[in-house]
C-alpha cells in the first residue's frame, strides 16, 4: 500500500518574507559533502541553524544538481521535500559524489507556495541549473503575462508553481539559442531578466520590494546576483570565496590563500568561521565566475 | 584610480564618497555606500589590512 503524497500548503505568515539558502561551486572536483556537510556552517547546518537570517529554519525541502566529468552536459538532480537536516540519502550521496560544478539549495517556502518536489531548487533546463534566494512580490499578478511571453518549449518546461522557476524560464528566453556563451553573457541575461520582471511587477501596481538573489550555471560558468528592488531595503546576504585552495586544516575546511586557486564558492552565508575567507557581494551587483576561475563584479544599471 | 571599498570596482567618477576618521572612501553607487555603513567595521578592517600589506618594511620592522 502506498500513501499518496499530497502537496502541503504553507500557511501565510504575517512575519517577514521567508528566505532560502544556497551554495554553488566551480573548480577542481570535490565531494559535495565538503560544502554540504563538513564546514561549521555547512548548507545542512543552515537548514536548521542559518546564521544570517531572522528565521534559522529552511525545512521545506532541498535539492542538489551536479555535473559529471565523463557524462553528458546535462546535470543530475536529487530533490526532496524532507528537511535536509535528516535526509539520510542526501548524506550518503554527498559523501560519494565528486563534481567540479554543483548547486545545492535548501528551501524556506514563500507564504502560500506549495511544498512539493517540483518546487524544490535547483531547477534544470537542458545544461542549465538555477536557484533563487528571495521572492518576487506580486508574482500571482504577473504570472499570466510572464507565461504569455514564453515560447512553448519554455512554458512546457515549468513543472512547479514557484516564482523562482518561472523566472528561470524568462532567463532562458533572454539567453536565446546561442551555445557559445561566456560568464559575462550569463550575467547580462540575469540583469535583463530582473529588468523585465520588474517592469511587469511595476505595471501590476506592486510597491513592495522583490528580492532577486538568483544563481545560474551551465556547468562551465556561474553567474549570481544580489539585488533587491528598493534602495531602502538591505539585500539578503551573498558571498563568494576568496581565491585559494579549499583544503582542511586540523579537520576544519578552510581556504588557503596565496596558493593556486582550485575552486570558487558562492553562498548565501559564509560556510567557514574564517570571515577573511569570504567577500560579500555588493548590493545590486552581478558576480560572474568563468571556468578559469576569473571573477568579475558588475554594478547593475536598471 | 580610486577603488570602491565595497565592490572593488575601479572608479573614474568619485561623486559618492564618505569621510570616516579622516579617511576618504569612494563608492560606485548609493547601494555600496549604504552597504559600507551597514558593515563599516568589516570594510574598514579589510581596507586597513590591505594598506598594511602594501606598506614596505622599514629598518625597524622585523
Amino acid at each position: 500500500m502506498f500513501r499518496q503524497r499530497r502537496q502541503r500548503w504553507k500557511q501565510p505568515s504575517p512575519s517577514a518574507p521567508t528566505m532560502c539558502r544556497f551554495v554553488g561551486y566551480i573548480g577542481r572536483e570535490i565531494l559535495l559533502s565538503e560544502l554540504l556537510v563538513s564546514p561549521a556552517n555547512s548548507l545542512i547546518h543552515q537548514s536548521y541553524g542559518a546564521r544570517e537570517r531572522r528565521e534559522p529554519l529552511n525545512g521545506d525541502g532541498f535539492g542538489i544538481g551536479w555535473y559529471g566529468s565523463d557524462q553528458p552536459a546535462e546535470p543530475a538532480l536529487f530533490k526532496s521535500i524532507t528537511p535536509a537536516w535528516n535526509n539520510q540519502n542526501l548524506l550518503e550521496l554527498s559523501r560519494h559524489i565528486l563534481s567540479g560544478c554543483f548547486f545545492a539549495h535548501i528551501r524556506a517556502a514563500s507564504p502560500g507556495m506549495p511544498v512539493s518536489d517540483a518546487n524544490c531548487h535547483p531547477f534544470r533546463i537542458g545544461q542549465y541549473l538555477w536557484m533563487h534566494n528571495g521572492t518576487i512580490e506580486g508574482f500571482r499578478l504577473i504570472r499570466r503575462r510572464l507565461c504569455d511571453s514564453l515560447p512553448d518549449r519554455l512554458y512546457d518546461s515549468i513543472q512547479g508553481t514557484t516564482d523562482s522557476e518561472h523566472a528561470f524560464a524568462v532567463f532562458m528566453n533572454n539567453l536565446g539559442d546561442d551555445t557559445a556563451l561566456t560568464a559575462r553573457d550569463l550575467g547580462s541575461a540575469l540583469i535583463d531578466t530582473i529588468s523585465q520582471i520588474e517592469k511587469w511587477v511595476r505595471r501590476a501596481g506592486v510597491t513592495q520590494p522583490s528580492i532577486y538573489n538568483f544563481a545560474v550555471t551551465d556547468g562551465q560558468n556561474i553567474a549570481t546576483v544580489r539585488y533587491v528592488s528598493s534602495a531602502n531595503t538591505e539585500p539578503i546576504s551573498l558571498y563568494f570565496s576568496k581565491p585559494g585552495e579549499y583544503c582542511y586544516r586540523d579537520g576544519k575546511p578552510m581556504i588557503r590563500r596565496n596558493s593556486i586557486s582550485t575552486g570558487m564558492i558562492v553562498a548565501s552565508e559564509r560556510l567557514t568561521d574564517e570571515r577573511d575567507d569570504w567577500v560579500r557581494v555588493a548590493p545590486n551587483h552581478v558576480l560572474t565566475i568563468d571556468n578559469q576561475l576569473s571573477t568579475e563584479v558588475r554594478l547593475m544599471a536598471l | 584610480m580610486p577603488i570602491d571599498t565595497v565592490c572593488g570596482m575601479e572608479l573614474s567618477i568619485t561623486e559618492i564618497t564618505l569621510v570616516l576618521n579622516g579617511t576618504s572612501f569612494y563608492f560606485c553607487s548609493e547601494g555600496c555606500r549604504a552597504e559600507f555603513l551597514r558593515h563599516t567595521d568589516d570594510y574598514v578592517q579589510a581596507a586597513t589590512t590591505e594598506v598594511e600589506a602594501a606598506e614596505p618594511l622599514g629598518p625597524d620592522d622585523v
